[in-house]
């Protein structure tokens, strides 16, 4: 070999990462065994009629999430592209905020906002009816409009500012600047960023379970979880998983070559953009501040405004809500340590591995990951402790495709930048950790470790099928609360978890910044 | 000053080495003495920066061979062959301090022996970073960061210094001021220097040998 190195060796040396790799596919695959073990000779049909009506539904309301919440996204990043305004930082930060807010929290703004009795039901007519679709559509869109936000208005940013004076020099029209500038900056984005929202509605649990309607609003994820806990029925419940598992991966498979193609990368940035002046755009730039305001602002500050002091000293002095955030924190460091470390070692080399991986956990129902763990540590006799460390282990996985997404890009760019001078300098791997990839990625790591907390600490497809009544956490108990519609106390639980994950993910970010100006001085 | 760094010498050459890629082939053959200066010329695609990613091995040869010192550099890794290499840009670790840089020259440790230190204070002295050395990479000129990375590749002790066009993204005062301590350096340390360069009437006068490439063949010169 002309660089002295044999692929044998390089395998062996990789042999963390190969490790790692079969510790996540067995902790995917094994669950899946035990529940199919469970099928044993068991032939008994599917009902189809309603196996039909639920695929149908999934993805319907997949898609419909999925392109609202991209439509909505596309009109805000290009508001925010043209338009600087005081508090536009704020705004964003904001939108990042809702974007990692709790599925129940969510769930229990867009119900005290749209509500027929609501501030903003209540003018939507008498047909109007939030349990179904409609309830399902607004918590997605609030959910994840705010990371179509994101990456359109990064693509958008890095158009080089020679395009923007080009095209206002040829006097470019909004819909010329969408068709030649805009949309060709954004599309190389598109199937990565449709793809992971569309898998992640058609997965989603906490809101279709709580927002659904009847059997004729309900996914196939939330029907596993009702086969399994109201119907005893696993073998209905392995059915439905196997169909969701083969729907979501063929969709995935037919976009996987674009899914693991890398971004060009591009690096100036943006000027003033042109088409601000024309009343098209003032148009459509009010109407996404009318969006934003109606489905980001107006509900949080519904919550904010029913909350009702003199509920939350009872709630203070309840030894159970303090098990709860004990249980809640301990859930969060416990998954969001364990998955950087997972991650990291698994993004070796380029990171494929990593990323192929996630996929695969993105496909993976987290309740069928849930029933089929619960299947295996049966036999033990699970004990409160037991069932946390499982619940820790299962969270891990199921937040690992968003730390390796926040994680990949960062260090591919890293090895970009210095991988030569490494490669020259005889750096071998821990050297490389040490000196470049472990400092420069410090902040990286702590944003994914506080979105992984936060993600973590709302989980409630895993904690539902594993906690036993006595055992607790922020999210179940909001979760019940909801259930028995004692919405004013809820808001203080929905309150507890935002600010345990602001707290942690204030104190995480801190210490990576302090840390990192002590050991390598202010440069990064 | 009494010089504290050591090089080994050789003579370079290759020997029909060839690099082949999407149907196109670039050839080179030359010979280059130790302590001596190549200046390497031809038109964008001509295959200088190949040639360089061919000796410093982050691409392998299709045939022909590569020696230093009567030594075939073919099996060998990146850090193992005798080159350091200095580009346009991305030659030193922002996040890390003048002293850190320079340290990875000795050893990708870090940890350095009292010689090894000493070494590095002569080097950023003879560079004028002395005064920059706890000051991350990030805050300095760009200048200064071609010096860092240069006092880097001399710590190295590596024989045969490689120069991708390494003052181009300088200004034209600062580009000839870090020439003229490049060539100083050289004749001091006595290295052997291979450099890219657009600048071919400014550069000649101050080599001994050129590697002109065009249409994928190099004519060897001595000048």
């Amino acid at each position: 070999m002309a660089n002295g190195q044999h692929p044998i060796m390089k395998a062996l040396r990789d042999w963390p990462k190969w490790l790692v790799a079969g510790l996540v596919l067995s902790l995917l695959l094994a669950p899946l065994l035990a529940l199919l073990s469970q099928l044993g000779g068991q032939t008994q049909a599917l009902h189809w009629p309603y196996v039909r009506s639920l695929v149908r539904f999934t993805l319907w309301q997949a898609l419909l999430s999925t392109l609202l919440s991209a439509a909505i996204g596309l009109l805000l990043a290009r508001m925010l592209a043209r338009r600087s305004f005081h508090g536009r930082t704020l705004l964003l930060s904001w939108l990042d905020a809702c974007f990692v807010m709790p599925s129940l929290v969510v769930v229990l703004a867009v119900v005290m906002t749209f509500r027929p009795s609501g501030s903003v039901g209540q003018f939507l007519g008498d047909g109007w009816r939030l349990y179904g679709l409609n309830g399902i559509l607004l918590a997605h869109v609030f959910l994840e409009t705010p990371l179509f936000v994101r990456v359109f208005l990064a693509r958008l940013q890095q158009m080089p500012a020679g395009y923007l004076r080009q095209a206002r020099l040829l006097g470019f029209n909004d819909w010329q600047m969408w068709r030649l500038l805009d949309w060709p900056a954004i599309k190389p984005a598109l199937p990565s960023v449709l793809m992971m929202v569309f898998l992640l509605c058609l997965t989603s649990f906490t809101v279709v379970l709580s927002l659904g309607g009847g059997p004729r609003a309900t996914t196939l994820e939330v029907a596993i979880y009702q086969a399994l806990r109201f119907e005893f029925d696993p073998i209905q419940a392995v059915k439905l998983a196997l169909l969701q598992l083969g729907l979501a991966a063929s969709l995935s498979l037919l976009l996987l070559p674009a899914l693991m193609r890398p971004l060009p990368a591009s690096r100036s940035q943006q000027g003033l953009r042109p088409e601000g002046q024309r009343l098209s755009a003032y148009l459509q730039d009010a109407l996404a501040w009318a969006l934003l305001l109606l489905l980001w602002l107006w509900p949080i500050w519904v919550l904010l405004s029913n909350a009702r002091w003199p509920l939350l000293v009872p709630l203070l002095q309840d030894p159970a809500y303090w098990q709860a955030v004990r249980s809640s924190l301990l859930l969060g460091l416990g998954s969001a340590g364990l998955t950087l470390v997972l991650s990291l070692v698994l993004l070796g080399g380029r990171g494929r591995l990593a990323l192929l991986l996630s996929y695969g956990i993105l496909l993976m129902p987290a309740v069928v990951l849930a029933t089929g763990s619960f299947l295996l540590i049966w036999p033990l006799n699970p004990g409160a402790q037991l069932r946390l460390g499982l619940l820790i282990l299962l969270n891990a996985l199921l937040v690992m495709p968003f730390a390796v997404k926040m994680l990949r890009p960062a260090k591919l760019a890293l090895t970009q930048a210095y991988g030569r001078q490494m490669q020259l300098l005889g750096m071998n791997l821990w050297q490389r950790w040490r000196w470049v990839y472990w400092p420069c990625l410090l902040p990286n790591l702590g944003q994914a470790f506080g979105l992984c907390f936060m993600l973590a600490i709302a989980d409630l497809a895993a904690t539902l099928l594993l906690a036993t009544p006595q055992m607790n956490t922020l999210a179940l108990m909001l979760y019940r609360l909801l259930g028995s519609h004692q919405l004013p106390l809820a808001i203080w639980l929905a309150f507890s978890l935002v600010v345990l994950g602001v707290l942690v993910n204030w104190a995480v970010q801190g210490m990576a910044k302090v840390w990192g100006a002590k050991r390598y001085g202010a440069g990064h | 000053m009494a010089q504290v760094i050591e090089l080994a010498t050789g003579l370079l050459e290759a020997k029909q080495l060839c690099y082949a890629r999407e149907g196109q082939q670039w050839h080179y053959d030359f010979s280059l003495p130790a302590g001596k200066r190549m200046l390497i010329t031809g038109v964008s695609g001509a295959g200088k920066s190949t040639l360089l990613d061919l000796l410093v091995g982050f691409v392998p040869a299709s045939s022909g061979q590569l020696n230093f010192a009567g030594q075939n550099l073919a099996p060998l890794a990146v850090h193992q062959r005798p080159f350091s290499l200095l580009s346009q840009s991305d030659n030193v670790f922002l996040h890390l301090s003048v002293a850190q840089n320079l340290a990875l020259g000795c050893h990708p440790s870090m940890r350095l022996t009292a010689r090894q230190q000493q070494q590095r204070q002569q080097v950023a002295g003879s560079l004028g970073l002395l005064g920059l050395l706890d000051r991350p990479a990030a805050r300095l000129s760009g200048g200064q960061q071609q010096r860092v990375a240069l006092g880097r590749a001399l710590l190295a002790a590596k024989p045969v210094l490689l120069l991708d066009e390494p003052f181009s993204a300088l200004d034209e005062q600062t580009a000839l001021d870090a020439q003229q301590l490049l060539l100083a350096l050289q004749a001091e340390y006595g290295f052997s220097l291979l450099m890219v360069s657009h600048q071919v009437q400014a550069m000649l006068p101050l080599m001994d040998y050129r590697l002109d490439l065009q249409a994928g063949q190099a004519s060897f010169s001595q000048l």
